[in-house]
């Protein structure tokens, strides 16, 4: 597969509220599951992605973007050390947003699997709930009413680990 | 055929197509990308956050993620260390092995009266679990959850008996086993003839048993080097032999047998008799440490069932006593009054002032393992 001549392809995605944008396709790569859609030529010129809103969509593109134009470190051993700081740097000030807006964007970079946006979206709930109490992470993730414990199952949770409540 | 079916069909393993509602539906899988990165006592507690993450982190397989996902960051991240001066408790520090670049990483706090400091003995440790004897009662420590139990007591030894104990993990059974030896001594401190006697207690199982086997001709066994890896449990042992005194026991955890494993051949031309040999654990094999007073130290690794020579460090300044090696292969040792830690790929020595004073042969530093491992049989006893 050569990328080199397929870099000047456009793929023109659609969000929920039919917002269409239009990226290269080196840049739609970045996520698994268009390139298969691609590899297995299912993809026509407009990619819906009915489950996913613009504001969603467009951090979605600018992460992948960066990351397209980022050398893998995969390529090459020697690796500008200049890039991975300055993409650790993107990275850093990309989740800086509300939780809502992360959650939403885990759960499409989730569908569309890409891995690396994954992984930086649980490092940053993880760094958000790291040392908070069961309510505290309850209120910071807006966890859903309904699937909250009953009083004698959070009982038992906890005797089961009574320890650990020291 | 509709796009939004043909993303679905592609990344059909992935239970997200599923749910594309994108508020608070967060797959199982996503989660636990999320959990493994917390520390064990938080994950535990986490447990009554809700009832999809009280049935995802009540999950064995979890637990083991966890544990997993530690090892893997461990060689990017610092190593915690624990050290027992003399075997003991009383003495249980944790520190650094690179203080300077670890302003994020916070020691674990040890609890105000560590379990009975100054009688507890250190036995072993593995994934987390800290095994001690305190007045021949052996209890099980997990230190990231602050969870404690004594298991049930051995079957009555005689007074005046020498006892040993090992404890290892069997990944066999996914088992955690302490092994102990008791015995009598003559005068010379040889073992009497039929005095040896191996009982084993199985956390699976919940109770000792006693276990034949243990290779009749040793004279003596060294016990300073508490090592388990791999499925067992090994002694350097003397026997009555002029040429090759020294042997390894080796302890089969999942099938409980015995068998030996003798010296690598070119330690046995013994004129050298200035060596001293421990046993230690290297990139999770059995290795033997050698070192020649004011000489080289050798490290021979256990490789495919033969020795194979591994390392070898230029004399240090001064004399020097082996520890053993950190989960990410430095060298551990005593020189003076210090600890220190040799980087065989830097060749460098870094010396800890200010730890301990004048570790010796009996001085244990086992890693700190963050770990949510806790078998469900140490609960019951507990209860």
């Amino acid at each position: 597969m050569s990328t080199s001549s397929s870099s000047s392809k456009k793929i023109v995605l659609k969000s929920a509220d039919n917002e269409t944008f239009e990226i290269d396709e080196i840049v739609a790569l970045e996520s698994q599951a268009i390139k298969n859609m691609i590899e297995d030529e299912c993809a026509d010129n407009v990619i819906p992605l009915g489950n996913i809103d613009s504001k969603t969509l467009s951090k979605i593109i600018e992460y992948c973007k960066k990351h397209a134009e980022s050398p893998k470190k995969d390529d090459n051993a020697d690796i500008d050390e200049k890039a991975v700081e300055d993409l650790k740097s993107f990275d850093a000030e990309f989740a800086k947003v509300d939780m809502p807006l992360i959650q939403d964007i885990l759960m499409a970079a989730n569908f569309l699997n890409i891995d690396n946006l994954i992984g930086l979206m649980c490092r940053t709930i993880a760094d958000r709930i790291k040392g908070k109490t069961p309510e505290e992470i309850r209120k910071i993730l807006n966890i859903n009413k309904n699937d909250l414990l009953s009083p004698e199952q959070e009982a038992k949770a906890r005797e089961e680990n009574s320890w650990a409540f020291d | 055929m509709s796009l939004q079916k043909n993303i679905e069909k592609t990344c059909s393993r992935k239970r997200a197509c599923a749910a594309v509602n994108v508020d608070n539906n967060v797959p199982d899988d996503v989660l636990w990308n999320i959990f493994i990165r917390l520390p064990a006592k938080q994950v535990a507690q986490m447990r009554c956050v809700s009832k999809p993450w009280n049935t995802l982190l009540s999950q064995q397989s979890f637990t083991k993620s966890h544990l997993d996902h530690r090892s893997i960051r461990r060689m990017n991240d610092d190593e915690i260390l624990l050290v027992f001066k003399d075997g003991y408790f009383d003495f249980c520090h944790p520190f650094l092995t690179h203080p300077s670049r670890s302003s994020i990483i916070q020691l674990p706090k040890l609890p105000n009266s560590t379990p009975s400091c100054g009688s507890s003995i250190f036995i072993g440790s593995v994934n987390g679990l800290i095994c001690f004897a305190d007045y021949q009662v052996i209890h099980i420590w997990n230190l990231s959850l602050s969870a404690l139990t004594p298991l049930p007591s051995y079957t009555n030894t005689t007074i005046g008996d020498e006892l040993l104990f090992r404890f290892g993990f069997d990944p066999l059974n996914d088992d955690y086993k302490v092994v102990k030896i008791s015995l009598s001594l003559d005068e010379h401190g040889n073992i009497v003839e039929g005095s040896l006697e191996v009982e084993v207690f199985s956390l699976r199982k919940g109770f000792w048993e006693l276990v034949i086997g243990f290779p009749s001709h040793v004279s003596m066994i060294c016990n300073n080097d508490e090592v388990c890896v791999d499925g067992h449990a090994y002694w350097l042992c003397l026997v009555e032999d002029m040429f090759m005194p020294e042997t390894i026991v080796a302890f089969d955890l999942a099938h409980e047998t015995f068998r030996e494993i003798s010296f690598p051949n070119s330690m046995k031309d013994y004129k050298e008799s200035n060596r001293l040999n421990v046993l230690g654990v290297l990139s999770q094999k059995l290795c033997v440490i050698s070192c020649i007073h004011n000489g080289d130290c050798e490290v021979w690794l256990r490789m495919d069932h033969k020795w194979v020579k591994h390392l070898v460090f230029p004399p240090f300044d001064g004399k020097i006593m082996p520890i053993g090696f950190t989960p990410n292969n430095l060298f551990l040792f005593g020189i003076g009054r210090h600890l220190a830690l040799y980087d065989p790929d830097a060749a460098a020595v870094k010396l800890f002032i200010g730890i301990m004073n004048t570790p010796n042969s009996f001085t244990k530093v086992v890693p700190y393992v963050d770990s949510l491992i806790w078998p469900p049989t140490l609960r019951a006893i507990n209860h």
